[in-house]
């Protein structure tokens, strides 16, 4: 809710302020980003409470006007969390006392558009909203003491946006990014629904040509 | 160009920074939180129609499928620590020539090849080093009612069985009734044995003729 207001107060600025156009049709981009993610959902009720401070993502994006963008984009989230020991009741009459550590990373591969609403005007600040969708390469790994159980897999992801890009050059062309996201990834195995998670970012769109 | 260029390292760095301090789990484990203890037992069994036992000073060791008998110190405090907890659920420990009612074996099995431990195959291996006859039951096999599978192994484990001698007679078998296996780091320590047994002991309440 905070960073909404945050995010509130920049677009009222953006509009105070004259600066020049960010990014020109034709351009090709990069964001570098990194991120932090608050399981949601199954992954917070069922898995891991700890919020991930260990996540980036980047993506080249194609600018067909000033204000839309297509990008192929690659992320990264790592989660860990330990639980102390506690006695687990197993199939049958099998009991099992071990120390549990819950792992679980994360790489989206995601097409994603964006959408500035002010794009082309000389806004300083300039607010986005965006959507993606693609895979999710999901490395589940529990840990029961120094013994683990897990393998990767895929599963399909999508996710929305919203932020806004300062630029800090005199071209304008290179921006900070500021932002949060919604991420959803229906994971139906190892006794979970989802892998959804809410993230904010911080990083750097800059032009490549 | 110059400040572009300076945001752009700065960003690339701190985000590598960031997700390059990914935590190992394994390294993020002491000794004893790196340890598994499982048990399992017979649900046929009724444990509180058991009222002595017999335990033998030596321990069974199991190296990839070798068998032999041994007694050191740290052995020694595992079977001390198996009779503390026996006698305080209630169990009398007499002789092996008096009759016990369940026979207590430890057992420590070192394994190197692929991750699988299953009790039936082990229990093949039994006969080489606990002969039935040991227990007065010569010609008798072991028989376990039930196996399971264990994690990948790299270094050794400690099980503690309990055989059904009451009724073996009438089974015709020495009946495996009870299942407690450590697996982990640092097993094989003197100091932490009567911790580990103790471990077992707490998660199986079931365990007691009182």
């Amino acid at each position: 809710m905070k960073t909404i207001r945050i995010i509130g107060l920049l677009v009222v600025f953006a509009t105070a302020v004259n600066f020049a156009v960010a990014q020109a049709p034709g351009r090709v981009t990069m964001k570098l980003n990194y991120n932090a993610a608050m399981p949601v959902g199954s992954l917070k009720n069922d898995y891991i409470t700890n919020t991930s401070f260990r996540g980036a993502f980047g993506e080249i994006g194609y600018w067909f006007n000033p204000k839309v963008s297509l990008g192929l984009g690659v992320g990264y989230q790592s989660y860990y969390q330990k639980y102390g020991r506690q006695v687990y009741k197993l199939e049958d009459n099998q009991t099992v006392s071990a120390v549990l550590s819950n792992t679980l990373e994360v790489m989206p591969v995601t097409i994603n558009g964006t959408y500035l609403p002010l794009g082309g005007s000389e806004a300083a600040v300039q607010p986005y909203v965006s959507v993606g969708a693609g895979l999710n390469i999901v490395n589940y790994r529990q840990y029961l003491g120094k013994f683990s159980d897990g393998k990767p897999n895929t599963a399909f992801t999508a996710n929305a946006g919203a932020g806004v890009f300062i630029p800090v050059n005199k071209s304008k062309s290179t921006s900070i990014q500021l932002g949060a996201s919604y991420s959803m990834t229906p994971y139906t195995k190892n006794g979970l629904t989802s892998l959804n998670n809410v993230g904010v970012n911080a990083g750097v769109i800059f032009p490549l040509k | 160009m110059r400040s572009k260029f300076a945001i752009v390292t700065t960003a690339l760095s701190m985000m590598i920074a960031l997700v390059s301090c990914s935590k190992d789990p394994l390294a993020n484990l002491t000794e004893e939180e790196s340890r598994i203890y499982i048990t399992n037992y017979d649900s046929t069994a009724q444990f509180s129609a058991y009222k002595t036992f017999s335990i033998s000073d030596t321990v069974a060791v199991i190296n990839n499928g070798q068998g032999s008998k041994q007694s050191n110190a740290t052995d020694l405090a595992f079977v001390n620590a198996v009779k503390q907890n026996l006698q305080a659920r209630g169990f009398t420990q007499v002789s092996r020539t008096s009759n016990p009612d369940l026979a207590v074996n430890v057992s420590r099995i070192y394994n190197t090849s692929a991750g699988v431990v299953r009790y039936n195959d082990y229990y093949d291996y039994y006969g080489n080093f606990y002969d039935p006859f040991y227990y007065g039951y010569g010609g008798f096999g072991y028989y376990s009612p039930y196996s399971y599978a264990s994690y990948s192994v790299t270094e050794g484990a400690l099980t503690i069985d309990l055989l059904d001698l009451k009724n073996a007679r009438s089974s015709n078998r020495i009946n495996v009734i009870f299942t407690g296996l450590i697996r982990g780091s640092g097993i094989f320590n003197s100091s932490t044995a009567g911790e580990q047994v103790k471990t077992i002991f707490d998660q199986s309440p079931y365990l007691k003729t009182l």
